[in-house]
């Protein structure tokens, strides 16, 4: 028999969303600040109204959330505690996570429907999700002509969501209780770097700004020796910091990363993509002293191998396709093959080319290689989507193990391990977790390919565009438009999202609905 | 003292990952030009 959830789990639920949120509201107030120090009326006031609603609908929640678990309480002696010293248990911390990603795709649509570069609502609710999932397609309309305050809330939706709204709200609201963990580990993140998940927070914001400052710098330096004004220079430059080491790959410009065409912006940005890739936890073994960990490290070993060998598809593909590229010879091969294959890799979705022209030109094996790429992902707790580099070492060493059971001797123990930080036994429920997810994501690229070839697309565009939403990409190859059928915008918004979460919260969301509907 | 070392460790730590990024563009390199040079 399925339980019907109680009003008290929802008014908990609802009470932390709405923390959530106001930490969302006080993100929103350096777009509101930017817009007033440009002297940007117009985006002045899309923030402003913004933020209103924000706040306003927070502390509503807020209120009509602990109403509800007062008089609850008054009902039942067994709830003793005040709301705010109540712990979420699992499932309150699971659906809270999912709940706030859907909350901060709404709110974070409104300053940019209300912009006017975005023919509906649907459409600035696919960037929106697109921004904090870090995936990066796009459907905003004269993006070169958009307005500075726009453009910064944008990249920094990705900036957010790399480092997971949780953390954010986390470092302002939601602070000082274990129910926290639950919040952070539904947020995909299931590696605590530090015993208490507010310093895991407090270095996981040490690491990206250390990176802003350094990233932010070095695009900022190649911007003005290409020619950029200084203060353009450092715009683009913070921009695409945010979009690179988040993984985003949201850019200023409509031509993404082709509008600079510049030897150095592409290899600091692929040096950061690839920094993005790695776990921070990873980064932080490093930061301490640590440094043979990145040689030992199974997600790095299989992160160098996989990109490489994915390469190889792509790089015969291109070259056997026909294509321009097969005559350009090494300068295009390498600069236009592999930094897309990186970027769709690491799951940052930059394009040095058109989509138009990787939907066309682009051989059916160079996209089978790029498929591969992207739905394999980077690193556990990084800021990448995908299957992740840990989940396809594990099953890799499952599968050699089994290969050593049937080839050794019947009564020979066969013990496999592998390097994650410490020496770790492989155990099958560690290799059964590895699967149902990997299965989830596969699944999910199925359900999105399925979808677009509905839709009257091919099977092969229709599974890049799925596996690159799924993935949190964002590499395209013309599917993703604003002429796009909604249903299929629909669907892509449900792929970034669940992809993002890896599933657990999504599928606790789906159980909590379905017990409310069915539940006795 | 203690502070210098944790500087000097993030510096390291640092300069390992830009280093290890710059390593596999290197050897994506070295494939792209192997994948040229044969005849496919």
């Amino acid at each position: 028999m399925i339980l019907r959830p109680r009003a008290e789990d929802i008014a908990v639920i609802g009470y932390y969303l709405s923390r959530i949120i106001l930490g969302l509201g006080l993100t929103m107030l350096l777009p509101l600040g930017c817009a007033f120090l440009c002297g940007e009326r117009g985006p002045f006031l899309d923030f402003l109204i913004t933020v209103e609603i924000t706040f306003v609908s927070g502390l509503l929640m807020m209120q009509v959330c602990r109403a509800v678990y007062e008089s609850g309480k008054k009902k039942a002696s067994a709830y003793e505690k005040s709301i705010d010293s109540i712990d979420p248990n699992w499932m309150h911390g699971m659906i809270m996570v999912a709940l706030s990603w859907l909350a901060a795709m709404i709110l974070g649509a409104i300053p940019l429907w209300l912009s006017g570069h975005w023919n509906s609502f649907l459409d600035a609710c696919f960037d929106s999700m697109s921004g904090f999932a870090t995936t990066g397609l796009s459907l905003a309309q004269d993006l070169d002509h958009l307005s500075l305050t726009h453009n910064l809330w944008r990249h920094f939706t990705m900036f957010i969501g790399g480092q997971g709204i949780v953390v954010v709200a986390l470092s302002f609201f939601v602070k000082g209780f274990s129910g926290a963990f639950r919040m952070y580990v539904g947020e995909a993140r299931d590696e605590r770097i530090l015993p208490n998940v507010i310093n895991t927070v407090r270095f996981i914001w040490e690491v990206s700004f250390t990176y802003l400052a350094l990233g932010t710098a070095a695009l900022w330096a190649v911007g003005m020796k290409n020619g950029m004004e200084p203060g353009r220079a450092l715009f683009h430059g913070a921009c695409i910091f945010m979009a690179a080491f988040d993984t985003g790959g949201f850019a200023p410009q409509s031509q993404n990363m082709l509008y600079y065409h510049n030897y150095g912006m592409e290899i600091i940005t692929a040096v950061l993509m690839v920094l993005g890739a790695v776990n921070f936890r990873l980064h932080y073994h490093l930061w301490t002293g640590n440094r043979r960990e990145l040689l030992r490290n199974i997600e790095m070993r299989v992160l160098f191998v996989s990109i490489l060998v994915t390469f190889i598809v792509t790089a015969v593909g291109l070259k056997t396709g026909g294509s321009s590229y097969a005559s350009g010879g090494f300068p295009v091969l390498f600069r236009k093959g592999f930094y897309q294959l990186l970027s769709g890799h690491t799951g940052t979705g930059f394009m040095t080319v058109y989509a138009e022209q990787v939907g066309k030109e682009w051989s059916d094996l160079a996209l089978v290689g790029m498929i591969c790429a992207m739905a394999l992902g980077g690193a556990v707790s990084s800021t990448t989507g995908g299957i992740k580099m840990l989940r396809i070492g594990i099953i890799a060493e499952a599968f050699v193990q089994d290969i050593k059971k049937v080839i050794f001797p019947s009564r020979a123990m066969v013990e496999q391990k592998f390097h994650h930080i410490k020496e770790v036994f492989l155990e099958d429920k560690t290799v059964r977790a590895a699967l149902m997810v990997t299965l989830a994501y596969i699944i999910l690229y199925g359900i999105g390919a399925l979808a677009g070839m509905l839709c009257g697309f091919g099977f092969i565009p229709s599974l890049f565009e799925s596996t690159s939403a799924a993935a949190n990409v964002g590499l395209s190859c013309g599917i993703t438009s604003v002429g796009m059928p909604a249903a299929l915008k629909v669907v892509y918004i449900f792929q970034m999202w669940a992809g993002r979460l890896e599933f657990i919260a999504v599928f606790t969301l789906a159980g909590f609905l379905l017990a409310a509907i069915k539940g006795k | 003292m203690e502070s210098k070392n944790k500087i000097w460790n993030r510096m390291m730590g640092i300069v390992w990952e830009v280093s290890y990024a710059l390593a596999l563009m290197l050897a994506a390199a070295v494939i792209c030009v192997i994948v040229l040079l044969v005849k496919i």
